[in-house]
C-alpha cells in the first residue's frame, strides 16, 4: 500500500489523537509504555529527517539524545524549567553543528562510520567524565516544576512530550512540503544534480542535522525527566541502532510510517512480555529477525511515501561516479 | 552583442594527465556554441570547470557582464549566477514529480526563509505561487505539461532530456550548457531538439553545447570550438571549422604527405 500525502497527513492525525485518549482508559504501567512510545516518537522522527528527507544515513543519533538528557540533569538544579529547555535546545544544536559541519562533505558509508564513531565517542566521555556526569553512576534528578506544570506527575510528562510530537509532526510536514524539502529530496536523489541546481548542498545537509539533533535533545530531555535519572547505557550503540529501526521498518521518509514502525517496536517487545515469560533476553534477536524479514520482503517500509520507491538500485555509470567523487575529492583538496 | 562568459588559458591537470590544456574562449549573449572533438579530448572536463565541479588548476574564468571571476566557486555559486547545465548521462531527480524537479531548479530563485515556511507567510504563499506557475510554463515550453505528476525516471528517453533541460532553464540562467543533447535520439527528436535551442537563444540566453552529431552541430551552431587532447585547434564558424585540415587531422587521422 503506497499512500499519498493526504492520506499520510490523516493517518499522522489520527494516530496522534488515539494517543492523545489512550492515557484516559490505561493503567500506569501501561503509562510508562506510551511515554516511551512518544520519547521514541520524537527521536526517530529527528531522525528521520536525516535519513530519510536528506538521505544520510548517521548512526550515532543516540548521542544527541544523550546530551539532551545530560543537559536536562546537569542543569535541571540550577536553572528554571523554560530556561532549561532552552539550553537543551541550544547545546544540542551546537553538538550537531560541531559534528555536523566537518562530517557532512562525506558521503554514504564513510558518514555512517564517522557518526558511529562520535556517538561511540560521546558515550564513553559519559562514562569516564566522572567530575560532570558521575561516570556509570548516573545522576538522578527530581522533575522541574514550574508554575502550575509539574513533571513529576507520569501524566503530565506524557502530554507534553506528545504535544512536543505534534508540533513536530506539524512543522514537519510544512518543512517537507517547500523548497527546503524538494531541496533534501533533491540531495538524497542526486547531490551533483542538486548542487549544480543552485542547491546550497553543504547548508542543507547542516539544517537537516541541526533539526535532528535538536530533536534528539528533545527527546533526551523528556527521557530524563520521565526516568528522573540518566545513565551512560542509555544512550548507547544499541539505541541508535533501534531508532534506524523504527525508521526503515516505518518506511523511510514518511512521517505516519515512522510513527507506526516507532510504535510498533516499541510496543511489540512489551506485547510479548507479557505474554511470554522471559523474552527480554531475545529482545534485539527480534529486532534483528524483523529488520533481516523487511529488508527481505517490504525493503520499502510498512507506510512508504507516495512516489517513492525502493532506492535500492545499484548505480553503476561510470561518468556519473567520477563527477560524485569529484565534487568532494577534487573540491576539497 | 555584451560577453556572457570568458574563459583565459583555463587548464585542469590529473595528476601528470593535462585534460583541457590553455583553452580561452569567450562567448556573447544569445550565441550558439558548439564544443566538438573526438572522445577524451576534455569537453566534459571543461564544462565540469565551468560549472564548478571541478576546480581549474590554472587560468581565469570570468563573467564580464557581472564583472566577477568565478573560477573556484563551488557549483551552487555558479548556477546562483545563471550558469544553468545539463548532464551528459542524464541526472534527474528519478523518484520526484516532473513538476517537483523543475521546482528544485528554481530553489535559489526565490528568498523565503525557514521561518517563512514554518508559518506559512505572505511571503511564502507569494514565491510558492509564483514558482509552480514559472515551472508549469517551462513545462509547456518543452511540451511535457500532460506529465506533471509522473516520476522523473518513468518518462522516456527525449522527454527525460527536455525535462532536464526545463529543470536547467528554471534557474533562469543567462548561460546554458548542453552536454550531449542529442545523444540517442531519432532524426525527428533532434529537429524538435534543434528547434528548443534555437527558442532557448531567442530569449537572449547563451548555449554552450556539447554534440557528437555532425548535422546538428552544422545546422545550429554560430561558432564552433574544436578540440583535441584538451587543446583547442580551430575555432570559427561552421564552414570554416569544416574545411580546416588540423580539424581534419584530428578525427581522421594525418595522412602521409
Amino acid at each position: 500500500m503506497l499512500i499519498n500525502n493526504s492520506a499520510g497527513k490523516l493517518i499522522s492525525c489520527l494516530l496522534l489523537t488515539a494517543a492523545f485518549f489512550f492515557p484516559l482508559v490505561s493503567g500506569s504501567y501501561m503509562l510508562g509504555v506510551l511515554s516511551l512510545v512518544v520519547i521514541y516518537l520524537i527521536l526517530s522522527l529527528g531522525l528521520n529527517v536525516v535519513i530519510g528527507f536528506c538521505g544520510l544515513l548517521a548512526l550515532g543519533f543516540a548521542a544527541f539524545y544523550g546530551i539532551g538528557a545530560y543537559v536536562t540533569a546537569l542543569l535541571n538544579p540550577l536553572i528554571a524549567l523554560p530556561v532549561l529547555l532552552a539550553a537543551v535546545v541550544i547545546g544540542t544544536a551546537l553538538f550537531g553543528f560541531i559534528s555536523g559541519a566537518p562530517v557532512l562533505r562525506l558521503r554514504g558509508d564513510y558518514l555512517a562510520i564517522v557518526t558511529l564513531g562520535f556517538g561511540e565517542i560521546t558515550r564513553l566521555f559519559m562514562k569516564n567524565m566522572d567530575w560532570l556526569t558521575n561516570g556509570p553512576k548516573g545522576i538522578s534528578l527530581s522533575p522541574p516544576v514550574f508554575l502550575g506544570l509539574n513533571l513529576s506527575d507520569k501524566r503530565t510528562v506524557y502530554y507534553c512530550a506528545l504535544s512536543c510530537v505534534s508540533i513536530c509532526v506539524f512543522f514537519l510536514y510544512r518543512l517537507q512540503d517547500s523548497k527546503i524539502g524538494r531541496a533534501w529530496a533533491a540531495i538524497r536523489e542526486d547531490e551533483v544534480a542538486a548542487a549544480s541546481s543552485g542547491i546550497n548542498i553543504t547548508k542543507m545537509k547542516i539544517l537537516a542535522f541541526l533539526i535532528g539533533s535538536v530533536m534528539a535533545g528533545l527527546a533526551g530531555f523528556f527521557f530524563a525527566v520521565n526516568q528522573s535519572f540518566v545513565d551512560p547505557n542509555s544512550f548507547g550503540f544499541d539505541e541508535s541502532v533501534l531508532i534506524v529501526c523504527m525508521v526503515v521498518v516505518g518506511g523511510i521518509g514518511s512521517i505516519p510510517g515512522v510513527i507506526v514502525g516507532t510504535s510498533m517496536l516499541v510496543l511489540l517487545p512489551e506485547i510479548l512480555r507479557t505474554f511470554l515469560g522471559g523474552f527480554e533476553p531475545y529482545r534485539m534477536l527480534l529486532y534483528g529477525v524483523l529488520l533481516v524479514s523487511m529488508m527481505l520482503f517490504r525493503p520499502q517500509g510498512i507506510l512508504p511515501e507516495a512516489g517513492r520507491k525502493a532506492e535500492l538500485i545499484p548505480d553503476t555509470e561510470e561518468i556519473k561516479n567520477d563527477e560524485d567523487s569529484n565534487v568532494y575529492g577534487e573540491r576539497n583538496r | 552583442m555584451a560577453a556572457v562568459l570568458e574563459l583565459n588559458n583555463v587548464s585542469k591537470k590529473f595528476g601528470g594527465l593535462t585534460a583541457v590544456n590553455n583553452v580561452s574562449l569567450c562567448l556573447s549573449q544569445g550565441e550558439i556554441l558548439n564544443i566538438i572533438g573526438p572522445n577524451g579530448a576534455g569537453k566534459t572536463t571543461l564544462f565540469n570547470c565551468i560549472t564548478g565541479i571541478y576546480r581549474p588548476s590554472e587560468g581565469r574564468i570570468s563573467m564580464p557582464g557581472r564583472d566577477v571571476r568565478i573560477d573556484g566557486f563551488p557549483p551552487h555559486r555558479m548556477a546562483e549566477l545563471g550558469i544553468a547545465r545539463t548532464f551528459q548521462n542524464i541526472r534527474l531527480f528519478a523518484n520526484m514529480s516532473v513538476l517537483d524537479n523543475v521546482l528544485c531548479g528554481a530553489f535559489c530563485r526565490t528568498e523565503e526563509s525557514i521561518l517563512d515556511i514554518v508559518f506559512r507567510t505572505t511571503k511564502f504563499k507569494m514565491a510558492e505561487t509564483s514558482v509552480n506557475s514559472r515551472a508549469r510554463e517551462l513545462l509547456k515550453f518543452v511540451d511535457l505539461s500532460d506529465k506533471l505528476y509522473i516520476n522523473g525516471s518513468s518518462l522516456s528517453y527525449g522527454d527525460q532530456r527536455r525535462l532536464e533541460i526545463a529543470r536547467a532553464l528554471a534557474l533562469e540562467p543567462g548561460l546554458l550548457l548542453l552536454d550531449e543533447p542529442a545523444a540517442g535520439m531519432n532524426a525527428s527528436e533532434t529537429n524538435a531538439l534543434a528547434a528548443l535551442i534555437r527558442k532557448i537563444r531567442d530569449k537572449g540566453t547563451a548555449l554552450l553545447i556539447i554534440e557528437h552529431d555532425m548535422r546538428f552541430v552544422m545546422e545550429i551552431s554560430d561558432r564552433i570550438v574544436v578540440l583535441n587532447y584538451g587543446e583547442k585547434i580551430s575555432e570559427g564558424v561552421p564552414e570554416a571549422v569544416r574545411n580546416d585540415k588540423k580539424v581534419i587531422d584530428a578525427y581522421l587521422g594525418e595522412g602521409d604527405q
